[in-house]
Parts: C-alpha cells; sequence; structure tokens
C-alpha cells in the first residue's frame, strides 16, 4: 500500500521511529512519525516475553515488525506472522496539551530531559479522590450534550458534492478506534461540541471522550452497569480536563485515567481501549473507505466552526492547575504514556 | 427583516470599539441605575423586579435551535435615592440575586443548579450639567463595590459556581454615564432621550487566589421615546426604547476568555403609571433584535422589570 501524503508539509519526519524503553517497570514501545501526526504506545510483553521491535517504514497502518517476523500495525495486532491476529496490551496513551500532563503528574519525565523534582500533597475529602480545589463547574449535567450512537457515513471522495463541501480538511484530527475488524473516525471537530460519544465499534460498547481545553482523548469500555445508559458531560472541570458522569450513578469519572473520582462508583475503573489520533489526511490515505462520523449529529451545529475561539494558541488555560509546568508552551501538543499514576510526555520531535 | 435588524445594529455602531460575557447574565446593576431629574430635597424608594431569561444559544451572529439549557436570574434590588439641590444627588443600590440554570437531560426530564445571595452595592452621584425649559443633560459617576455572594458552590458536590453564576462579582467596578433628554417632540409631553453608560471592572481572585477573573467592560446605549397619556383620570407613560450594549471579553489571568464578549442590539418597551403623585408603579419588557457574539454564548430571550416606586420630600 502507497504511503499517503501527509497533511500540512511539516518538517518533521514521515518515517516510523520507534523508541524502545521500560517506563515504570512495564517494557514499553513508543512508535510515531511526526509529519503524519501520529504515535501510538504498547506493551512490549506477549505472553509473558519482551519483544524487540524494529520500524517499518512505508506501510502505514503497519508499523513496525518484531523479531519473530510478526507485522503490527497503530492499534497494536499483528496483521501478519506466527502471531496474526495476536493483541499488544495497550498502555494508557494519548495525545493533549503539556499544561495537562504537568498539572496531573507534577514533574513528570520528559522524555530525553527528565523528571523535575516537586513535591506536591494537595488535599483532597472523603468524598472526592482528586482535591476539589482544582475543580472548576462550567455548566451542569448536559450542559454540553453528549452523542449516543451517531450517524457514520463512509467517505468517497468522488461521492463529495461540489456546492456542499465535506466538513473534515486535511489537517483536521481525528480519533480512530478499531474493533472487532470495524474501525470508526470521531473528528475533534464534532468532538469539540460534543466532548463524549457513546457508541459501539465492532460490537464493543466504547464512549470516545475528547476535552477540548486540554486537548486529550480517551477511549473507555463500557462496563456492564454503564452498556445502556452511557456516560455524558458533568460541566465540572479538574485541572481544567473534563470529568464525565455515568448516567446510571452520576458518578463523576477523571477522563485520563478512567477512573471514578466521586459519586457511588468512586474508586471504580474503566478498561481503556486503544485508538490512533491523527489527522484526517493521514488516515483517509490509510483507508480506501473510511467509516466517518457524519455531521448530521440532530444537532443545530457548524461542526466547521471551532468553538473555542484562538483557545489552541492562547496561553490560557481556564480552569486553576495543581502544578503550572513551565519546560513547554502550555498548549504544544504531546504524547503522554501513564503507568500506575507516573507519566512520561514525548515530543513530536523526538518521532 | 435580518436585513433591518443589521442595519439597526450598523446604525448604532460606534466606530472602533473593542470588544463581553460568557453567559451573559449577572447582576443587572448598571443597567438598573437610570439618571433622572431630581429636584432639590427630593427622595426616591424604589423596589424593582427584574426577570432575565436565557435560553438562547448564539454562535457568533446565528442562533444555534436545539439549545439544552435555560439561565434564568431573578433579582430583587431596592434603589434610594436623595437630591441635595436641583444639580446634586446620591443614589444607592442593594440587590439580592437568584440564578437558576435549568438543563434538559438527554435521558429525560430537567436538572436544576441554583445560586442565590445578596448582589453588590453600587452608589451613584449625578449632577444636572444643563437645565434648559426643553432640554436637560445629567451626568453621574458610579462606583460598584464588592459586597456580593461570590462562592455560592453546588450543594451537591461542594463545587462554587462559575462567576457568571455568582450573586456578586467581586470585583470594585466604575462607571460614568450621562443622559439627554429634550422635551416637546411630537407631542407637548412628548421627549427623546439619549443614555450613554461605561463600565469598568477590576479583577476579582477565585478558587482560593489561584485565578483572576475580570469581567469585560460594558459600554450601554439607551436612546428612546417616551410620552405621557391621560386615560380617565389616571397618567401612563409608555416609551418605546432601543438598547446597544457592547461589552469586551472577560479577562482569566489576564488573557482574553473564549465565548464572552459582544454585541447586543434589544428593543425595550416600558410603561409607568402615575397612582398618586407620590407612587408609580413602572415596567419594561425588553427583547433581543440582534445579536454579534464573541464565540458561542447563551444570551437573553427576554427581560423584564416591574417596580414601584415613592417619592417624597423632605421637609
Amino acid at each position: 500500500m502507497p504511503v499517503p501524503a501527509g497533511p500540512g508539509g511539516g518538517s518533521g519526519s514521515t518515517s516510523v521511529k520507534l523508541i524502545q524503553e521500560e517506563f515504570n517497570g512495564i517494557p514499553i514501545v513508543v512508535a510515531g512519525s511526526s509529519n503524519r501526526n501520529l504515535i501510538v504506545a504498547f506493551s512490549r510483553e506477549v505472553n509473558g516475553v519482551v519483544r524487540e521491535f524494529t520500524p517499518v517504514q512505508g506501510q502505514l497502518p503497519v508499523i513496525m515488525e518484531d523479531e519473530q517476523g510478526n507485522r503490527w500495525n497503530v492499534f497494536g495486532k499483528a496483521t501478519f506472522g506466527p502471531d496474526k491476529g495476536a493483541q499488544l496490551v495497550y498502555v494508557n496513551s494519548g495525545v493533549g496539551y503539556w499544561f495537562v500532563f504537568g498539572a496531573f503528574y507534577p514533574g513528570l519525565d520528559l522524555w530525553g530531559i527528565g523528571e523535575r523534582g516537586v513535591n506536591i500533597s494537595p488535599d483532597t475529602s472523603a468524598d472526592w479522590q482528586i482535591p476539589t480545589a482544582y475543580v472548576g463547574q462550567g455548566t451542569g449535567f448536559d450542559g454540553i450534550p453528549a452523542l449516543d450512537a451517531p450517524p457514520f457515513i463512509t467517505y468517497s471522495p468522488i461521492s463529495i458534492d461540489p456546492d456542499n463541501p465535506f466538513y473534515m480538511e486535511d489537517e483536521d484530527l481525528v480519533i480512530v478506534v478499531s474493533q472487532n475488524g470495524e474501525t470508526k473516525i470521531y473528528p475533534h471537530k464534532i468532538l469539540d461540541w460534543h466532548e463524549v460519544i457513546n457508541d459501539e465499534v465492532g460490537g464493543t460498547p466504547v464512549t470516545v471522550t475528547y476535552c477540548p481545553l486540554t486537548g486529550t482523548g480517551k477511549v473507555w469500555k463500557r462496563s456492564a452497569a454503564d452498556m445502556d445508559a452511557g456516560f455524558g458531560v458533568s460541566g465540572l472541570l479538574y485541572n481544567s480536563n473534563l470529568l464525565s458522569f455515568d448516567r446510571a450513578t452520576e458518578s463523576f469519572w477523571h477522563q485520563l485515567e478512567a477512573t471514578a473520582v466521586f459519586g457511588d462508583r468512586m474508586e471504580e475503573r474503566l478498561e481503556l481501549l486503544p485508538f490512533v489520533e491523527t489527522s484526517w489526511g493521514t488516515w483517509r490515505g490509510l483507508s480506501p473507505s473510511p467509516l466517518i462520523m457524519s455531521e448530521e449529529t440532530g444537532y443545530n451545529r457548524d461542526y466547521t466552526d471551532y468553538p473555542y475561539g484562538d483557545y489552541k494558541s492562547s496561553a490560557l488555560v481556564a480552569y486553576p492547575l495543581l502544578y503550572d509546568d513551565d519546560r513547554l508552551p502550555k498548549k504544544q501538543r504531546v504524547f503522554s504514556v501513564i503507568v500506575n499514576g507516573k507519566a512520561r510526555v514525548y515530543q513530536f520531535s523526538d518521532f | 427583516m435580518r436585513m433591518t435588524k443589521w442595519l439597526l445594529l450598523l446604525l448604532l455602531l460606534p466606530a472602533g470599539l473593542a470588544g463581553q460575557g460568557c453567559c451573559s447574565g449577572g447582576t443587572p446593576l448598571s443597567g438598573s441605575l437610570g439618571l433622572e431629574t431630581l429636584t432639590a430635597k427630593q427622595w426616591q424608594i424604589e423596589l424593582m423586579l427584574d426577570y432575565n431569561t436565557q435560553s438562547t444559544l448564539v454562535s457568533g451572529g446565528s442562533k444555534l435551535e436545539d439549545n439544552p439549557r435555560n439561565r434564568l436570574t431573578y433579582a430583587g434590588l431596592l434603589r434610594l435615592s436623595y437630591a441635595f439641590s436641583n444639580r446634586w444627588s446620591l443614589t444607592g443600590l442593594l440587590s439580592w440575586v437568584r440564578q437558576e440554570e435549568k438543563i434538559d437531560r438527554i435521558a429525560g426530564g430537567t436538572t436544576t443548579i441554583r445560586a442565590q445571595g445578596p448582589g453588590d452595592l453600587m452608589l451613584l452621584t449625578q449632577y444636572a450639567v444643563l437645565q434648559g425649559k426643553r432640554y436637560s443633560l445629567l451626568a453621574g459617576a458610579g462606583i460598584e463595590l464588592p459586597t456580593g455572594e461570590t462562592s455560592d458552590a453546588n450543594p451537591d458536590t461542594g463545587i462554587p459556581f462559575h462567576p457568571d453564576m455568582q450573586a456578586g462579582r467581586g470585583a470594585v467596578a466604575c462607571l460614568g454615564s450621562t443622559l439627554f433628554t429634550y422635551n416637546g417632540v411630537l407631542r407637548p409631553s412628548g421627549n427623546v432621550f439619549a443614555q450613554a453608560t461605561y463600565r469598568i471592572s477590576s479583577s476579582a481572585e477565585r478558587y482560593e487566589r489561584l485565578q483572576s477573573y475580570q469581567f469585560g467592560n460594558e459600554l450601554r446605549l439607551l436612546t428612546g421615546y417616551s410620552d405621557q397619556l391621560l386615560i380617565g383620570e389616571q397618567l401612563f407613560a409608555p416609551s418605546l426604547m432601543l438598547l446597544y450594549r457592547h461589552t469586551q471579553k472577560d479577562l482569566l489571568n489576564g488573557l482574553p476568555s473564549p465565548n464572552t464578549g459582544g454585541q447586543w442590539l434589544h428593543l425595550r418597551t416600558g410603561l409607568q403609571w402615575a397612582v398618586t403623585p407620590k407612587i408609580e408603579i413602572r415596567s419594561f419588557v425588553e427583547w433581543p433584535l440582534a445579536w454579534q457574539l464573541e464565540g458561542t454564548q447563551l444570551t437573553t430571550t427576554l427581560r423584564a422589570r416591574l417596580s414601584i416606586r415613592y417619592q417624597w420630600y423632605a421637609k
């Protein structure tokens, strides 16, 4: 399969680069291509054995090969080789604005630079797992409407009406989720307005979450308790980051850790599912008929209009931060790996 | 229709204005301190009930049709004025504010969050610059003191509400206002008037002083026509007004906050009834005609006020 043209024509590399190391006791591989706007991370341990990988160039979505000849794609799935069909264990990871990782994991490890000595012990209460001094209220439950089972379309450039241009541009970012052979694309453009989407991918009940104030996406596997009701937007933000609520008990859920921090389900944890965040231009070059959300969501919104003005480029952070790490610009998009409460951050320029 | 709205907006657009408020509710203080002619040793006391419903979600200049939110502001305001002379007077304004946000839930039903408490205290001094037979020019300067509630919190979570849900603004604000009135227009009892008010806000600390929040400065231009009608033995004064309002973006830690600031053009109809020489009942209803807002904001759908005024002279 030919490698598609990268969007934006940036100065980064179009080739895939791997970083293989151990983080907080877990052997991980971080694979990325800066110009493809794509970084993913997985555990290197397969059936108790740590694999060594080499990058595969020009074969996206395949990104790496192990010493046993297996080829692995961006979702950590073996697409060729003796372990074909096997799945690498997803490591909690994803892209977001630098400030949010600095705030959630004070003094975190910035790859290539190291940790910063920070000692913060915020007050918590019996009712909350997180310090409420850093929780702000924007609106109330459902003030920002989540979407349930939204409609999708199969994109084909030849079917686009020239008088009604497709709402996506090549540089627009998307969250791509693949489960059991089905792959669905959730654009930031829609998530900016709704933040939470309850859906099914390949029969797996998923909740796609995205916080426009921190630029972070996570995909949760809904538990039996949430299967039908799903999640919504609580209107609360912790460290400026989305707190979702489950509609069954109205407990609040921490987006990055997929854990309940307030309510009847406090301390319960959901399974995080692998996803790819990249640009639409990159992904549509990889798939002949990508399945992408329709902008006909049932809500009267102009999804080509970003709802937060110049927020992406301003130094503004809307709510107080537990720790303001000034090693990188606040809104620089970085890739984080989170293992057992510790985080390591990679810059796109590392790939 | 849309063309007409924008023509009106353009006609009222002062050149070179900079840019206000997330959810543009809040305590209606600066819009409650109308300048008016008082004579020496005159006292006025007025109790006002103000209602503002914001269920219109606007993105830029476009209305979004499926808004789940409705912000309701109920305010009780008590105004006391005294004229030291025919030119000088002093006014004080106390308020109590209750705000509710009703949200239609996706799973059905409605959730309501409520914040309430004493609002800020406003003091205004007024001077009659010109006093002609057919015209007058009044100027006023005022200060808003942060006496109101700023830390009301959601009882279920303990988390403080957003600043625009609080009864008080938590910051000192200054305002200047001028009112020109010309009498005898169309009819001997008819008059036209124009009032300009500018309000400058300082910043307030919140989140245990981790963040500063400054509401955007605000310009209000009110112009209209009023007349007096004798119906039976009762004296009524209907009026028709246009209100243009422009606010700059709020500042968060000194940086412009998204989805705040913009321009509004409202139509206001008022009616006063002089029940006795000392007692008046006053009312107005206000509807938006057009807006051009920064980002996406919940904005006024309807505003109304009912007040009762009692006036007397000191001996």
